[in-house]
């Protein structure tokens, strides 16, 4: 018996030293191994995860440069739909029919896009899209330059009333900013009376698209998809050509969203009140907009009379 | 054995890439640790699957490997919590009984031990023996003869000091030395 701690030390450290007895017995009788199963799945995971990596590919690799690519191109797509304010940089359709001279080719545009529509179903249409909803319109005050660097008013397209099935674009536009999608228009002076009476109009654009007169229209008559859809006509062209008071004028028209007809009637009555530089003015105005409308005998001829 | 050829140096070639380090770093520590699962455990069924665990954990972990210490002692201490929670769970379950019933399901068991040579009829009173043995002292007499750890090493695995370590493995030596003394 070895009850001595020291005599057990002592045969920890002959133990400790190895190929002692007691190691020998126990290798003797040690030779168990792990079955081959075992071994093959654990060399097959190793394998699997030792396997050499391909080096980690670049932010623009070709991996994900298709994939990048149609996520900013869907991004960039989805925020130009939706921008709210107008931006110079969409000046295609504006630029091209917004000259003084490109008043026959739109109107051609728009004769071949309808062709089953008549001249005044056309211009009644064009009168909507240029301004669809005057009464809710808010008009900025830019007082501190005024006439100064007229901007392009890019709007929002309100559909046209025969546009049946047409669905609004959704509403992006803040809460303050008037109809869901609708930019404001900046005029370059003070505002009118007149102006300030059509802000408060109770009218709304739904109520607008259900006028008798907008349903009237045929459906060919909306305006086609990619040229001028999502935007809506730019003022008269004399608008960009004329002296600033002359644009103010002729936005402060065509805020009111006068008609061909209501237009030549302001302009006979001008006449009549003896105004007439305001009338011709006024024609003038109305021609450029309306090239292609026939001006009354009388209002022609009244003012030829005076010179103008 | 070269330093290239070390368990750390082959382990740090397994962990860029190079698989042939991986299995030659199995070959060699295979035998030594699944015994020791083997005997500890109550069925072979169990050491196998806690053998597997550990080569699983250490091929995973390949890519967070740094030469702090002895890969043996890395290794060890990986089966020593296996063997650890198996415990635990074991004894949450009633029916298993540590390593009572070692040697039913070996191939070689007792039974047939006793018609072998002599020296078969000794080592099967010696894996009796340890498998009487208390848990703790087990284990330390197997990290020593399996997995060839020192004192020191053995403490650092099972989370004891040196001193108990080696308390433990005295008590285990002296039993096992009894034992083998009646074969």
């Amino acid at each position: 018996m070895m009850s001595d701690p020291s005599k057990k030390d002592a045969e920890l450290g002959e133990y400790l030293k190895g190929d002692s007895g007691l190691s020998r017995a126990y290798r003797d009788g040690s030779g168990e191994l792990p079955p081959a199963h075992v071994d093959a799945r654990i060399l097959a995971e190793a394998r699997a995860a030792g396997a050499p990596r391909r080096p980690a590919p670049g932010p623009f690799s070709n991996r994900w440069m298709a994939p990048v690519s149609l996520a900013v191109m869907v991004l960039a797509i989805s925020v130009v739909a939706l921008l709210p304010e107008p931006d110079p940089s969409l000046p295609e359709v504006t630029d091209v029919v917004g000259k003084p001279d490109a008043g026959p080719a739109r109107e051609s545009v728009l004769r071949d896009e309808n062709a089953s529509v008549s001249d005044d179903q056309v211009r009644k249409a064009r009168s909507e899209e240029a301004d669809p909803e005057p009464g809710r319109r808010k008009l900025e005050k830019r007082v501190d330059s005024p006439g100064a660097g007229e901007p392009k008013s890019y709007q929002r397209l309100m559909p046209p009333a025969s546009s049946e099935g047409y669905t609004r674009p959704p509403a992006t536009a803040p809460p303050d900013s008037g109809a869901a999608g609708m930019p404001e228009q900046e005029p370059s002076g003070a505002l009118s009376d007149q102006e300030i009476r059509l802000q408060r109009l109770p009218e709304s654009p739904a109520e607008r698209l259900r006028s008798p007169r907008q349903r009237a229209l045929p459906s060919e008559a909306k305006p086609s998809e990619g040229a001028v859809t999502g935007y809506a006509l730019p003022p008269p062209a004399a608008m960009e050509s004329e002296s600033p008071a002359v644009a103010a004028e002729a936005r402060e028209e065509n805020v009111a969203g006068r008609e061909p007809d209501a237009w030549l009637e302001k302009i006979s009555q001008l006449i009549k009140e003896g105004r007439v530089e305001a009338a011709a003015r006024e024609l003038e105005l109305f021609r450029q907009a309306y090239p292609r409308a026939e001006v009354p005998p009388e209002i022609r001829n009244a003012l030829e009379a005076t010179g103008r | 054995m070269s330093r290239e050829d070390g368990d750390e140096a082959l382990m740090l070639r397994y962990r860029n890439g190079d698989v042939r380090a991986f299995e030659l770093l199995y070959e060699r520590h295979k035998g030594p640790l699944f015994r020791y699962f083997l005997r500890q455990c109550p069925q072979r069924a169990v050491a196998e699957e806690l053998f597997q665990e550990v080569w699983t954990s250490v091929v995973r972990s390949r890519e967070r490997y740094r030469v702090r210490a002895k890969f043996t002692t890395l290794l060890y201490r990986m089966a020593h919590n296996r063997l650890i929670d198996y415990r635990r769970s074991a004894a949450s379950n009633p029916g298993h009984d540590g390593a009572a019933d070692v040697y039913e399901d070996r191939p070689d068991g007792s039974a047939a031990a006793d018609e072998r040579l002599d020296a078969d009829r000794r080592a099967a009173a010696l894996r009796r023996a340890i498998a009487s043995l208390p848990p703790e002292q087990r284990e330390a007499f197997l990290l020593r003869e399996e997995g060839g750890l020192r004192l020191e090493q053995i403490a650092q695995v099972t989370g004891v000091g040196s001193e108990t370590a080696k308390s433990r493995l005295r008590y285990a030596v002296t039993k096992l030395r009894e034992a083998l003394s009646k074969a």
